[in-house]
């Protein structure tokens, strides 16, 4: 039941803590902004995504929930993402 | 909703649960932890999607003054309250698994650290807080640090509980572990991810949207 | 065959249970119609706030003399919900008490905040910045007095929770829910730094959100107690039958 992926948590940390830096590597350095700071966005989704599939170990045996939060994952990117790129596409 | 109740059977020595199948054979629900965590768990979900959507659609009317706002944040404090938490997070995974194998030295060492760090967290967003206090942001100076301390501080609030679950968890493993106890630390350790799952969009919705216009 | 006492006891608990949507729909209406949909906001300013309470006097009259007489519903509905965890928990457990007095002082602010509108309806002569200040009075007490009705909710949810029925007398997930909104009531706490924005008294977050989970939880409630109430009635009456055969057949009769 509490199978995770086959990376192990050890491995899912270590790539948890690698895509922070990295998204605050893009963010913070790079030129093309808007790229960056969304590719941060989905980083962050991804994450929390990880956190859930093998931190708290919401295995598809638990449908109702899993699809549960795969949609709150993808809705939080369209939500903080659309509001980024409305303003960025109807500047004020 | 699934009925987390078991059948506890209290063990008077700790055991090998090396096999966590053995814990789900017990246990009716397929989700870790005792059901009515995942009640707290969905309404926190919830209201921080309805978090991100106010705080969106508050920068969509005014995304220069956001970026200001922004731009007084310093996102080297947001990276490193992000891998604190992860950190965090990853012991706690570990003392789960200690318990499942009946380790309860091995389960208060981890989470102890985990607390620890969740103590480092929380020291360290007050820093944040009281510098930027002392810079004039406060919640009513502009509509982005409305929100920034409104729907961090109630992420704090969460870090609080998330740490008094852990606390409790820490105590309770001083007696030899059981399969209710295992319940119990798998449910400290599903508030404590949620926890942290908020945290890792909280961070680039406050101190990684750059709007790059000024 | 019925036993009258124990028949009119379980009807003196339901009436009491029906207390609870009695008072919300009360206070939905005559609170509500009082310039609470949503709330007037923390920045009117003080001529602002004079301006509604002397153009609609004896509307705030209506709404807070009804608001007030229904206010101890409230109370009235706690009461019957601890006679329904008293049949879990134990009748002298502290639970009950803790659930009792949560909804019993949550009648306070109730009371006392309507009390004060009554008055600017009353007295829509005393100056601006009084009439507002009862306004203002009045939210920090609404708001703030959160964590006296967190407390019934938590008594209220590890009481049910503790039921070991094949079939609980309330769901677990009412129970759970009970325990996350008197978690989620802290958010109150923000409202005292903010006068606009989602966070502030009228905002939607701490006005809409918070008091639609609120009114959603007391609904809840209210369904499963009264239908458990029954089950309960009828679980006496089987009780006080079977008790009445075997005093019957030890001979005993009771005049």
């Amino acid at each position: 039941m509490n199978k995770r992926t086959d990376l192990g948590p050890n491995a899912v940390y270590i790539v948890l803590m690698l895509a922070t830096l990295l998204s605050f590597g893009l963010a913070e350095k790079s030129a093309a902004a808007h790229i960056a700071t969304s590719a941060a966005v989905v980083i962050g989704a991804f994450k929390a995504r990880c956190i859930f599939v093998d931190f708290m170990e919401l295995t598809w045996e638990a449908k109702g929930f899993r699809i549960a939060f795969e949609v709150w994952a993808v809705l939080a990117v369209v939500v903080i993402l659309g509001g980024y790129w409305s303003t960025i596409v109807h500047p004020h | 909703m699934p009925d987390g109740r078991t059948q506890v059977v209290a063990i008077s020595r700790p055991v090998a649960l090396a096999d966590a199948e053995r814990i789900s054979a017990f246990r009716k629900s397929k989700l870790p932890g005792v059901d009515g965590i995942w009640v707290f768990i969905t309404g926190d979900l919830v209201m921080f999607m309805i978090y991100f959507l106010v705080f969106t659609t508050g920068r969509m009317e005014a995304p220069a003054a956001y970026d200001l706002g922004r731009r007084q944040l310093d996102p080297l404090i947001g990276c490193a309250l992000t891998l604190i938490l992860l950190t965090s997070s990853w012991l706690v995974v570990r003392a789960v698994e200690a318990a499942r194998e009946g380790s309860s030295g091995r389960v208060r060492t981890n989470l102890l650290l985990a607390m620890l760090l969740g103590t480092g967290f929380a020291g360290l967003k007050a820093f944040g807080y009281v510098h930027d206090a002392l810079a004039g942001h406060s919640p009513s100076s502009n509509p982005f640090f409305g929100y920034y301390y409104a729907i961090t501080g109630i992420h704090c609030m969460h870090v609080m509980l998330g740490m008094g679950l852990l606390l409790i968890c820490y105590v309770k493993a001083s007696k030899p572990i059981d399969d209710k106890y295992v319940l119990w630390i798998e449910s400290g350790a599903c508030f404590w991810h949620m926890v942290d799952m908020l945290w890792v969009l909280l961070f680039p919705m406050f101190y990684l949207l750059r709007s790059g216009v000024l | 065959m019925s036993n009258p006492n124990v028949t009119d006891e379980f009807k003196y608990w339901k009436i009491c249970a029906w207390n609870g949507p009695l008072f919300m729909i009360v206070y939905m209406i005559f609170w509500g119609m009082c310039f609470n949909y949503p709330p007037r906001s923390g920045a009117l300013t003080a001529a602002q706030v004079a301006a509604t309470f002397r153009e609609w006097p004896n509307l705030f009259r209506t709404g807070m003399v009804v608001a007030m007489t229904f206010a101890v519903s409230y109370a009235v509905w706690a009461i019957a919900i601890s006679k329904v965890q008293g049949k879990i928990v134990g009748k002298d457990s502290i639970l009950n008490d803790l659930q009792v007095w949560g909804g019993g002082l949550t009648v306070v602010p109730l009371l006392v905040t309507s009390a004060m509108w009554l008055t600017a309806g009353y007295s829509p002569d005393l100056p601006d910045t009084q009439l507002k200040q009862l306004l203002d009075n009045a939210w920090m007490l609404l708001d703030m007095a959160y964590s006296v009705t967190s407390v019934q909710m938590f008594a209220m949810g590890v009481a049910f929770l503790a039921d070991k029925r094949a079939k609980p007398l309330m769901p677990r997930w009412v129970a759970w829910f009970g325990i996350w909104v008197g978690i989620a009531f802290i958010a109150e706490c923000l409202m005292p730094f903010y006068k606009t924005g989602p966070f502030a008294r009228n905002g939607w977050l701490n006005f809409w959100v918070e008091f639609l989970i609120w009114f959603v939880w007391a609904f809840l409630v209210s369904f499963y107690v009264i239908k458990s109430i029954t089950r309960l009635k009828e679980e006496a009456l089987a009780e006080s039958e079977e008790k009445a055969k075997d005093d019957a057949k030890k001979g005993l009769v009771y005049a």
